[in-house]
């Protein structure tokens, strides 16, 4: 006998690129074309700030809002700390919590974006120590499902985006945050140097080591 | 300028950070060093194609999630930061609670018929197979309690649903009971089959924790009022 429970939650309807999602299973993928650099597209420094001072007061709506402006960014600043999705979405969700409880300690609303990043790296930094058995497992992001869509990136693009993530994914940790941070979510070496606890002329050689390493990785896979 | 000079200098001048003397005095480097001149094109690419590496998004139930850590830290600890999230009425609790203790009932019932099952125990004079039925049919009636009480609880939080959402559970709703027609068409024909009997209580299963998810989502959103769904 053959149950329809199995497809249960396979009619789930589709997402679409940029929607709410407010239900479902699946990782919906943004549009590659979208150069989106997280809440830099979305809000102004005011705005955020206002933002900010609500999610204080408790605001649930404030604190909704927040979340849909950086979980995409955080999300897979995490999942490339992590490469694991589920683990990447407990990271997020311990983020916010450590966010949303310590967010009378924050001093300074411009401060924010700093210190939420902060608080996301050093949650993934504590993942990976309380999982240090899985770091070895290095399983490429195209291989997750959901990451590359059949509408997505060309042969071609897909296997420079693959050789990428993988060598991201062998550069040493601070190397790591330092590309992460500068070349892939956009922020600016004195927001990195904030970000990590660093100088900015840290800052900018580690990114130059992360470049070379990363280069060297593609010259080997012959993509460079 | 030498190439190893002109190597460290090339990472920043991509970025837009070198001065403008040492930006001028790379570039008349650069004309003249192949080398150079790969490295940097090279840099060029990896920073232009990180920026477009793909982007996926958390699934639609992090922020729930989030919001539901969020109210059990609030409600273990009443001192530290207060977060303001609606509860469930009282009586949404109770009919919760109820559900999971009939789950639970449920779970030693048939837990304990399946083990009567595979061992062929003879109980009370009648054979294990009869036996198991009676435990079964009992563990369909205690299931159709649960979820009377389930319904009735997403019945009083129905305002609470977005209309999308509402729509979601509604169709895996009748999904379910089309499986549940199945199995009940399934027994009829052959009331004796245990293997049916296990499907009918596992697609029980499925509606009550349905059910149940509905009531967390519409806990973990009370301030859609405004947006009714007229689903349900």
């Amino acid at each position: 006998m053959e149950l329809a429970i199995p497809t249960l939650m396979q009619n789930i309807p589709a997402f679409e690129s940029g929607s709410i999602v407010r239900i479902g299973l699946n990782y919906p993928i943004m549009d590659k074309d979208e150069k989106d650099r997280g809440w830099r597209k979305e809000l102004s420094e005011q705005e955020l700030k206002r933002m900010v001072q609500k999610c204080r007061e408790g605001d649930p709506r404030a604190m909704e809002a927040l979340y849909e402006n950086f979980k995409t960014s955080l999300f897979n600043l995490a999942l490339r700390y992590t490469y694991n999705y589920a683990a990447a979405e407990d990271v997020i969700q311990d983020v916010f919590i450590k966010v949303f409880t310590n967010l009378h300690t924050l001093d300074d609303e411009k401060a924010f974006v700093g210190w939420l990043y902060r608080i996301a790296v050093n949650t993934c930094f504590s993942y990976l120590r309380s999982h240090k058995k899985f770091r070895q497992r290095t399983i490429p992001l195209e291989d997750i499902q959901g990451v590359y869509a059949d509408s997505g990136p060309s042969e071609t693009e897909r296997a420079e985006n693959r050789f990428l993530e993988e060598s991201i994914q062998i550069l040493p940790p601070r190397l790591k945050s330092v590309f992460l941070l500068h070349d892939v979510q956009g922020f600016k070496h004195l927001e990195v140097a904030q970000i990590l606890g660093c100088s900015v002329g840290t800052s900018k050689s580690q990114l130059f080591k992360a470049r070379k390493k990363i280069r060297k990785y593609l010259e080997i896979k012959r993509y460079m | 300028m030498k190439c190893a000079k002109a190597k460290k200098y090339i990472s920043e001048y991509i970025d837009g950070d070198l001065s403008r003397n040492k930006a001028s005095s790379l570039e008349k480097h650069l004309k003249a060093c192949p080398d150079c001149q790969s490295q940097l094109e090279d840099f060029q690419q990896i920073k232009e194609r990180a920026g477009r590496l793909l982007k996926s998004e958390p699934s639609g139930q992090t922020w729930f999630r989030i919001q539901a850590r969020l109210k059990e830290n609030t409600q273990v600890s009443s001192t530290g930061p207060k977060v303001r999230f609606l509860f469930f009425p009282a009586r949404l609790r109770y009919a919760v609670s109820a559900a999971l203790l009939l789950f639970v009932v449920i779970g030693g019932i048939v837990i304990g018929v399946r083990i009567w099952d595979r061992r062929g125990i003879v109980y009370d004079g009648s054979n294990g197979q009869e036996y198991a039925l009676a435990k079964i049919r009992e563990a369909e009636e205690h299931y159709k309690l649960a979820i009377k009480a389930l319904w009735e609880a997403v019945q009083a939080q129905k305002e609470n649903f977005d209309p999308q959402v509402a729509e979601t559970f509604r169709v895996n709703l009748e999904l379910i009971d089309v499986s549940l027609a199945e199995c009940k068409r399934a027994i009829e024909n052959d009331p004796g089959d245990l293997e049916s009997q296990y499907y009918l209580l596992a697609v029980y299963k499925k509606k009550a924790e349905l059910l149940d998810s509905m009531i967390e989502v519409s806990s973990a959103q009370p301030q859609m009022k405004e947006s009714r769904s007229t689903i349900f």
